[in-house]
C-alpha cells in the first residue's frame, strides 16, 4: 500500500509569527486566541485547519447481531422528516447512543475476510491490519501495522506522543500493533497516564518553554544509545536487525519528543491541565473491577490530550478479545450450587443458560431471547462507548467540537461470538473528520471487505491512501456513502 | 491478567495441529526408536532481558535500590516469556519506560548511599576522566557482560564529563554515563550469535557467561564468571563443567530455579488473582502472592533440601503455608508469622502441586471452577501436549443440560458428547474433572448443589477416581518427566526445539532418566549440551517487499 499523506503544515499561532518575523525561530507563545480563528470558526485564520485526528475503541466478545444492527438504513434525519418522527431508533443495543447520532455512522453487513483459524484473534487482526493473523505453530503473529499505528507512522511526528494506547482493565492488553511482533502496550492506569500526559514535562499554552540542561543531556545520552544500536545490528539475522532497527527508531523518536519540550508548547484554545485522577481504581464488593470509572477516566484523559496536540492518535481495549470481564451489571447472577455467581463475558457468550420460567416471569425477559445477560452486557459496552465519545464531544474547538475533527473506530472480535463468526461484523464510526465523512447515518453493505472503511477513514484524515489490506483483507476502494 | 485472559492463552495453545481435530494430538515423545539426525543447532538469535532479569541485573549492580515499577511487559509464546524474549522488540512506549527507569535508577546509584559500591576512586574535580574511566570500564563489563571497547569507553567518560560541567558536579555526570548503560541496546538485549574460530560454530566465552547466569541464576554474570570468560574457560573447556557446577550450588541457583518454575507453571499471573469476595470470605488481594511461595517454596525443598525426583511435585504430602491458607486448606498454621511446613496426613486428598492454591485458584473462574482451565494447565503446562482452537463459525455453546443434572461435571460431559467439541474437549476435560473436589477458589468440598462430586477420569487412558489418584497418574505418565526437560530446554535456550536438536534432546533425556528424574543434574545436563553451547548462523533473509506502508 502506498498512502501519501498531503503534509498538514505547522498550523498554530507560532508558525504565524514566525512568519511575521522573517523565519527566525522565537520563543514566543500566546494562547491560540478566537482573533485567530476565521469567521466560522472552523479553522485558524491563517487557513490552517484544525488537526485531525484518530482512535480505535476496541471491546471483546462480539455482539448479538440481531439486536445490534438497525432495521432501516440511511440518514436519520432524513428518516425523520419522512415519518414525521424524531430519534430513529437505532437498535435494541444501540439504543443509548441516540444522542451520538449526528456524530455517527452505523456500518453494517461488512465482513471481515481474512479468515478466522483462530477464535476472536484472527478477527481482530483482519479488521485493524485487513491482514490475516499469522499462525506458525502456537504463535500468533499481527505481520502488519494496525490502522492506528498506519495513521500515527504519518502524524505521530508532529507531537509529543507518537500514539497512545490504554486499557479499560487492569492489563497492558492492547489492539495496537506496530508491525510484526511489536505491540504497543496500554497503560491502564489513569493516574499513570495523567502523569505521562500532564505532569511530566507538560506545559500549557503560553507557558514557557523548558530550559532544564538535562534535556540536552539526554539526547546526548539517546544519541549515544543510536552509535549502539548500529554496532548491534551487525552480525545480527534480518529478523533480529528488524528488530534492533526497531527500537532505533523508537529511540530517535524519543529524542524528537525531548527536543519538542525545548519548543513552545502547542496553542490550542481548549487545553487545560484536567483534574488528576485518583491513584488508585477499587474493584467493587463482588471483586468487579470498576470498568465504567476507569473507562471515564482513559477518555477525559485522551480527549484533553488530543485538545493540547499531545497526540493525535490512540487505541483504547475497553476489554480484551476473548477477555472475561465480569461487568459491574446488576442482576446477572446465574444460581449454582444455592449461590448467585457472576460469570465473565466470554464465558457467558458460550455458557448462558437458556432464561428460566422464573427469568421471564419476573425480569421480562423474552423467553426466545437467550443469552439475556451477554446482551444486558453488549448493552453496558455500549453504554461506556457513548462516555468515551461524549467526552471528546465535550470540548469545543472553534465553533465545533474536537469530535468533528477526528474520527473513532469502534470495533470487537467477532460478530456472534458464539459462533466467532466475521460476517456482519459490528462497526461504529464517531466523528466526522472535519467534514470528509458523512455522519448521521446507517450504511448497510451485503457483504462488502470490512477494509473498505478502514480505507475511508485515511482517505477522510487526509492520507492519500492506495489500499488497506493484505491478500483477501486488500481493497483500493473506500466506502463513497460515508465519505463526503 | 489471569482472570481476563484465561481463555486467550487458552486458546493460543496447540494452534500447531491448526483444524485437523485432536485425534492423536499429543505431540510423539522426543524419546525416537530410530537413532535421531546428526545434531544441527538452532540459528543464532537476539533476546531481550525480561523484566524480572532486568531488576535482578539493577540489584546486583546497584545493590538495594528501589527499582522501576514498570518496564516493557515480557509476551509469553510457546508458554514462556523467554521465548518470546527472542521475538519481541521494544515498542515506543517501552522505550520511555527504560528511559525513565534509566535516570530512576542511575540517579540512586551515584547518590551517597550507592555510589562506593562502583565509583572505585575519589574524583579529583567536577571533571575527572581516569577515575569515571576506571569505574566504568568495571561497571560496563558486568552491564554488557563483555568488555566495553575503548571507543565505547571514551563515549562514556566523555557523555559523564559533558554532563558534569553542565551540572557542576561529578557524580551528577556520572549518572548520565550510567542512564547510558542502562538504556543501551547491548544491555537491554543478549546478542548470542556464536563465533567459527575453530570447529563448528558454537557460542563465545562471553555469551556463555551470559546464557549460564541467565538461565541459572536468572541475572547478569558475576565477577568470577566473567574472569572464566576472559580466561577461555567457557568455550569448549575442560573446566567449563566445573563453572556450572558453581553456579549450581550458588544460592543464586535458587532464584534461577524459581524463575524458571514460575514462568513454566504462570505463577507471575498470581498478581492479578481475583474472586468474588462474597462467595470466597477467603480472598485477599495478597492470597495470590501467599498461593505463589508455598508452590515456590515446596520446589525450592524439592530441588535444593531434597534433591528430589521430580514427580515427587505431584506426589509429596509436605508443604509451606502461612496462616492465610492454612485457613483456606482448614489445617492448623503451622507458623505464627510467614511460612512454615506442613504435612498433610495419608488421607488427605490434597496431594503436591494439583493440591495447591497456585493452580486450584488461578485456573478457576471468579466464581466457579472450571474443569476446561484446570485440564488445558495439566495437559499442556505438565504434560506438554497441545491443544487447538475450536474450529471457526460452529457453535461453541454447551449444549442444553439434560433435565435432573446439576453438577458441572453434567454440564460439561456434553462437550464430550457432542462431536465437534469431543476430539479436543476429551483431552482436558476429563484431567480437570478430577480436581472438581476443589472449588474455585481451592476449598475441598465432598458436593456440588447438593450431589456427590465424582472426581474420576483418565490420563491418557489410564483411569483415576481421586484427586490424589489423577496426581498419581499423572506423575506416573512418560509426558510428565519429559515436560519438565523440554521446558527446560526450550527455558535455557529461547526457543522452541528443533528438529536437529532431537539428539542433544535425547541425551539429555537418557540423562534426567538416569539421574532418577532429579532437577539440577537436568539443569545441568542442559547446561553442558550442544544445544546450550553451539548455535547455527544468523538466518538473512533478502526481504523483496519493502518495510514502509506509508511513503510520504
Amino acid at each position: 500500500m502506498i498512502i501519501r499523506t498531503k503534509k498538514p503544515g505547522r498550523f498554530g499561532r507560532r508558525s504565524v509569527l514566525r512568519g511575521l518575523l522573517g523565519g527566525a525561530a522565537v520563543g514566543v507563545s500566546l494562547p491560540a486566541l478566537q482573533i485567530f480563528l476565521n469567521e466560522s470558526g472552523t479553522a485558524y485564520a491563517d487557513g490552517a485547519a484544525f488537526p485531525k485526528r484518530f482512535g480505535v475503541f476496541f471491546w471483546g466478545n462480539g455482539v448479538l447481531p440481531w439486536r445490534w444492527v438497525p432495521q432501516m438504513t440511511g440518514s436519520f434525519a432524513e428518516r425523520d422528516e419522512l415519518t414525521g418522527e424524531y430519534a430513529l431508533p437505532l437498535s435494541e443495543q444501540l439504543a443509548s447512543l441516540e444522542s451520538l447520532r449526528e456524530d455517527m455512522i452505523v456500518v453494517s453487513g461488512f465482513d471481515v475476510k481474512t479468515g478466522g483459524r483462530i477464535p476472536h484473534n484472527s478477527a481482530v487482526c483482519g479488521m485493524l491490519t485487513g491482514a490475516p493473523l499469522v499462525v506458525e505453530g502456537e504463535r500468533e503473529i499481527w505481520e502488519h501495522p494496525t490502522i492506528d499505528q498506519i495513521v500515527a507512522r504519518e502524524l505521530g511526528s508532529y507531537t509529543r506522543f507518537r500514539s497512545l494506547e490504554t486499557s479499560g482493565v487492569p492489563s497492558s492488553y492492547s489492539v495496537s500493533y506496530s508491525g510484526s511482533n511489536t505491540r504497543n502496550p496500554s497503560e491502564s492506569s489513569p493516574w499513570n497516564l495523567y502523569q505521562r500526559l500532564f505532569v511530566d514535562g507538560f506545559r500549557l499554552p503560553g507557558e514557557e518553554a523548558f530550559s532544564d540542561p538535562r534535556l540536552a543531556l539526554r539526547r546526548s545520552v539517546l544519541d549515544a544509545v543510536m552509535d549502539h544500536s548500529r554496532d548491534l545490528r551487525r552480525h545480527l539475522g534480518s529478523e533480529d536487525q528488524r528488530r534492533v532497527d526497531m527500537h532505533f527508531t523508537q529511540i530517535r523518536e524519543l529524542e524528537m519528543r525531548i527536543a519538542r519540550l525545548e519548543d513552545d508548547p502547542p496553542s490550542f484554545e481548549a487545553c487545560m491541565r484536567p483534574n488528576a485522577p485518583p491513584m488508585e481504581l477499587a474493584s467493587d464488593e463482588r471483586g468487579r473491577p470498576p470498568v465504567v470509572e476507569r473507562n471515564a477516566l482513559m477518555a477525559e484523559l485522551l480527549a484533553m490530550a488530543f485538545a493540547c496536540d499531545q497526540t493525535r492518535v490512540f487505541s483504547h481495549a475497553l476489554s480484551p478479545a476473548v477477555g472475561d470481564v465480569v461487568f459491574p451489571v446488576d442482576g446477572l447472577e446465574i444460581m449454582e450450587s444455592g449461590q448467585g455467581v457472576l460469570k465473565g463475558h466470554h464465558d457467558l457468550t458460550h455458557n448462558e443458560p437458556p432464561p428460566t420460567a422464573d427469568e421471564v416471569r419476573n425480569l421480562g425477559v423474552d423467553a426466545d431471547v437467550q443469552m439475556w445477560r451477554v446482551n444486558e452486557i453488549v448493552k453496558h459496552i455500549v453504554g461506556r462507548i457513548g462516555d468515551f465519545v461524549s467526552a471528546f464531544k465535550a470540548i469545543p474547538e472553534g465553533s465545533e467540537t474536537l469530535l468533528d475533527h477526528m474520527a473513532i473506530l469502534g470495533t470487537t472480535d467477532s460478530s456472534n461470538p458464539r459462533l466467532h463468526s466475521l460476517e456482519d461484523f459490528p462497526i461504529l464510526v464517531f466523528g466526522g473528520l472535519s467534514g470528509a465523512l458523512r455522519t448521521g447515518q446507517h450504511y448497510r453493505s451485503d457483504g462488502d471487505n470490512a477494509s473498505r472503511v478502514s480505507l475511508s477513514i485515511l482517505r477522510g484524515l487526509g492520507l492519500n491512501a492506495g489500499s488497506f489490506g493484505h491478500g483477501d483483507g486488500r481493497t483500493t476502494d473506500g466506502v463513497s456513502a460515508i465519505e463526503r | 491478567m489471569s482472570w481476563i485472559l484465561r481463555w486467550g492463552a487458552a486458546l493460543i495453545l496447540g494452534a500447531s495441529l491448526g483444524l485437523v481435530g485432536c485425534e492423536g494430538e499429543i505431540e510423539a515423545p522426543t524419546v525416537a526408536t530410530r537413532p535421531p539426525p546428526p545434531f544441527e543447532p538452532a540459528p543464532a538469535q537476539l533476546r531481550r532481558l525480561t523484566q524480572p532479569q532486568y531488576r535482578n541485573a539493577i540489584t546486583d549492580l546497584f545493590g538495594e535500590v528501589v527499582l522501576p515499577a514498570r518496564l516493557e511487559p515480557d509476551e509469553r509464546v510457546d508458554g514462556l516469556y523467554q521465548v518470546g524474549a527472542h521475538l519481541t522488540t521494544i515498542s515506543a512506549r517501552g522505550t520511555e519506560l527504560y528511559e525513565a527507569a534509566a535516570y530512576q535508577i542511575a540517579g540512586q546509584a551515584v547518590d551517597e548511599a550507592h555510589r562506593d559500591r562502583w565509583i572505585l576512586c575519589a574524583p579529583s574535580g567536577v571533571v575527572d576522566r581516569a577515575c569515571a574511566e576506571q569505574s566504568l570500564r568495571v561497571l560496563g563489563r558486568r552491564t554488557w557482560r563483555r568488555p566495553l571497547s575503548e571507543v565505547e569507553l571514551a563515549q562514556l567518560v566523555e557523555i559523564g564529563a559533558n554532563a558534569a560541567r553542565r551540572l557542576g558536579d561529578f557524580y551528577a555526570g556520572m549518572e548520565f554515563s550510567v542512564a547510558t548503560l542502562l538504556q543501551s541496546p547491548h544491555f537491554l538485549f543478549r546478542r548470542e550469535v556464536g563465533a567459527e574460530t575453530d570447529g563448528p560454530r558454537r557460542h563465545t566465552g562471553w555469551e556463555m557467561a551470559e546464557r549460564l547466569s541467565f538461565f541459572l541464576w536468572n541475572t547478569i554474570p558475576d565477577d568470577a564468571l566473567l574472569d572464566a570468560a576472559a580466561r577461555g574457560e567457557l568455550g569448549d573447556h575442560p573446566r567449563y563443567a566445573e563453572h556450572v557446577d558453581r553456579l549450581l550450588a550458588d544460592p543464586r541457583a535458587k532464584q534461577g530455579v524459581r524463575a524458571f518454575f514460575t514462568e513454566m507453571l504462570e505463577l507471575d499471573e498470581l498478581d492479578e488473582l481475583r474472586k468474588d469476595p462474597t462467595i470466597f470470605e477467603h480472598y485477599t488481594p495478597e492470597l495470590g502472592a501467599s498461593a505463589r511461595e508455598e508452590t515456590l517454596r515446596l520446589i525450592e525443598h524439592l530441588v535444593f533440601e531434597r534433591d528430589a525426583d521430580y514427580r515427587e511435585l505431584m506426589t509429596t504430602r509436605t508443604t509451606f503455608i502461612d496462616r492465610r491458607l492454612a485457613s483456606l486448606y482448614g489445617v492448623p498454621a503451622p507458623a505464627r508469622e510467614g511460612f512454615g511446613r506442613y504435612d498433610f496426613p495419608e488421607s488427605s486428598e490434597r496431594v503436591g502441586l494439583l493440591g495447591h492454591i497456585s493452580v486450584l485458584a488461578l485456573q478457576a473462574h471468579a466464581s466457579v471452577s472450571s474443569p476446561t482451565l484446570r485440564g488445558i494447565f495439566v495437559r499442556r503446562n505438565l504434560l506438554c501436549g497441545a491443544i487447538p482452537p475450536p474450529p471457526a463459525n460452529v457453535d461453541t455453546s454447551i449444549p442444553e443440560p439434560l433435565p435432573g443434572s446439576v453438577t458441572l461435571r453434567d454440564r460439561v460431559a456434553r462437550h464430550l458428547q457432542d462431536p465437534s467439541c469431543a476430539g479436543c474437549h476429551r483431552l482436558m476435560d476429563p484431567l480437570g474433572l478430577g480436581l472438581e473436589n476443589f472449588d474455585a477458589i481451592g476449598r475441598w468440598r465432598d458436593t456440588e448443589s447438593g450431589e456427590p462430586i465424582d472426581a474420576s477420569g483418565d490420563v491418557n487412558g489410564i483411569p483415576f477416581s481421586t484427586p490424589s489418584e489423577l496426581a498419581y497418574t499423572v506423575a506416573a505418565t512418560p509426558d510428565f518427566t519429559q515436560c519438565v526437560m523440554r521446558t527446560a530446554y526450550r527455558y535455557a535456550t529461547g526457543h522452541k526445539e528443533v528438529p536437529g536438536e532431537a539428539a542433544t534432546l535425547r541425551d539429555i533425556t537418557g540423562r534426567f532418566e538416569r539421574s532418577g528424574f532429579r532437577v539440577l543434574p537436568l539443569l545441568r545436563s542442559i547446561a553442558l549440551s550442544d544445544g546450550f553451547r553451539r548455535v547455527g548462523a544468523p538466518v538473512i533473509t533478502v526481504d523483496s517487499t519493502p518495510s514502509g506502508e506509508v511513503s510520504p
